[in-house]
């Protein structure tokens, strides 16, 4: 049996009548056929939910890296302006340590000049105090002198009393000035005795000044060796406030220079992470393609639905690939397309122009 | 002072990293995710000093901006870059056209977009 419906064979023979068969197989075909295009359609849905998710994941991930890589620049920068701060900081402590180890040196050096000032005056005085130990010294002789003079003073008055007395009434004035003598010798004797003992005391006396110049001798060069000392202490520690500013210096340079290099590697990678917006840009590009793709094939899933005999309106999907041609904003794209579809690239020529221009 | 600059596109990446390159080359920077949203900044008093667009953004484009900023009074001599992937003669020559200052293909360095600046802003 027939249904009436009018075949051809695929070599472009007689068309002839087809069997129930065969139509049944033809409908069963086109079925088929419109279920795999009805099928794209979901399909390109998908594909573009995963491209719109990929977009959405990668911006989330670019900007996390944008956000880590703008704390990492302000950690650095809050860095070198705190290091700015300690270098200013640790400069003027250095400065004000150098202006008073100085103002320390200059106060030994004048100490110094006052201890040598008081070594010649310690070492004047003792020469001084000797000189009069030695002329105190040279008056013991003439105290001695004096006493053998009373002694003799008073020898001669006992004579002249003894020829006083045996002159008898005629002598008596003589017996009064032997008595004088006497007394005179007596009295010279005292004051001998008197000045022996002044000068023991002024002796005593110089002896002690001139122990005590020797003992301020000795402490003088104490001193001396306790400046020297302290000055030395000033020199290594004002050279060693030098070599630690010098150091630190070194080290906030060298730190600015890490810093500087962090900073530089932070502006690469926020330069870098612009991929993500061009890449947007080419998946939405592709979701665009997928969308007309699936568009067409919806299409040509409705022509299916019309009669067996009607000419079937059926494009391929070459339009697709002209319309996102025209769309292209990038010269990679049009790069891309040409790769792999051939074609003249003069529609998307940028006839060399630079990626910066100035008008 | 700092000199202002107007950053206008719709992706939050480029905003971000275009914003913080610019604030590291010590300038004051204010974002706008489309045009008609930078151009109702501009008519509510925002002077920026620069504007930097993208071109292809939702709402308003970056060519429709530019010439409707060219519209306001007292933004005719505002110096406005492009900052877009496209790349193609005509749309730049249309740039040109309708008032952009220069055209910078994405992606640009820091060194290079703060060169660009100093060359249209004066006295930076």
């Amino acid at each position: 049996m027939d249904v009436g419906r009018r075949g051809g064979d695929l070599s472009g023979g007689t068309p002839r009548v087809l069997t129930a068969a065969e139509d049944g197989i033809l409908v069963e075909n086109r079925e088929a056929l419109q279920a795999v295009l009805a099928s794209v359609s979901p399909l390109t849905d998908l594909l573009q939910a995963h491209l719109t998710r990929t977009s959405k994941t990668t911006e989330a991930a670019a900007l996390a890296l944008l956000q880590r890589l703008t704390d990492v620049e302000t950690d650095a920068s809050r860095l070198l302006v705190s290091l700015g701060v300690a270098r200013d900081k640790a400069t003027l402590l250095n400065n004000e340590a150098q202006t008073l180890i100085r103002e320390s040196r200059l106060r030994l050096a004048e100490m110094d000049v006052y201890r040598r000032d008081r070594e010649r005056q310690t070492q004047e005085d003792r020469v001084d105090i000797q000189r009069l130990f030695e002329q105190v010294e040279q008056l013991r002789p003439m105290t001695e002198m004096i006493r053998e003079m009373t002694i003799q003073t008073n020898m001669l008055g006992i004579n002249a009393a003894i020829q006083a007395a045996h002159a008898g009434p005629v002598g008596r004035g003589f017996a009064v000035v032997a008595g004088e003598m006497r007394a005179l010798a007596t009295q010279v004797k005292s004051g001998v005795v008197r000045i022996e003992a002044s000068l023991s005391g002024v002796l005593g006396a110089v002896q002690r000044r001139l122990d005590a110049t020797w003992r301020a001798q000795s402490q003088v060069g104490a001193e001396a060796a306790w400046l020297t000392t302290l000055t030395s202490s000033m020199a290594r520690l004002s050279a060693n406030c030098e070599n630690s500013s010098g150091e630190l210096n070194a080290l906030a340079e060298k730190t600015y220079q890490a810093v500087g290099s962090i900073r530089s590697v932070v502006i690469e990678a926020l330069e870098d992470v612009q991929f993500q917006d061009i890449a947007c840009q080419q998946i939405e590009q592709v979701k665009t393609g997928l969308a007309m793709c699936g568009h067409s094939l919806r299409e040509t899933s409705g022509e299916l639905d019309r009669d067996h005999f009607e000419r079937l309106e059926i494009r391929t999907l070459e339009h697709v690939a002209v319309a996102l041609h025209a769309t292209y904003a990038m010269q990679a794209q049009y790069t891309t397309h040409h790769a792999v579809a051939g074609g003249s690239s003069a529609a998307g020529d940028d006839h060399g122009r630079p990626d910066i221009e100035l008008f | 002072m700092a000199k202002s600059i107007l950053l206008v596109d719709d992706s939050a990446t480029m905003l971000m990293s275009v914003k913080s390159i610019l604030e590291i080359g010590g300038f004051k920077v204010e974002t706008s995710s489309d045009g008609l949203q930078a151009l109702n900044k501009l008519k509510g008093g925002s002077k920026p000093d620069l504007i930097i667009t993208d071109i292809n953004m939702p709402n308003m484009g970056g060519l429709e901006f530019i010439q409707s900023v060219r519209a306001l009074p007292g933004f005719r001599f505002l110096p406005i870059l492009t900052l877009t992937t496209e790349s193609q003669t005509a749309k730049r020559d249309e740039g040109r056209r309708l008032g952009a200052t220069g055209w910078l293909v994405k992606p640009i360095s820091g060194p290079d977009l703060i060169k660009v600046i100093k060359q249209v802003l004066p006295g930076v």
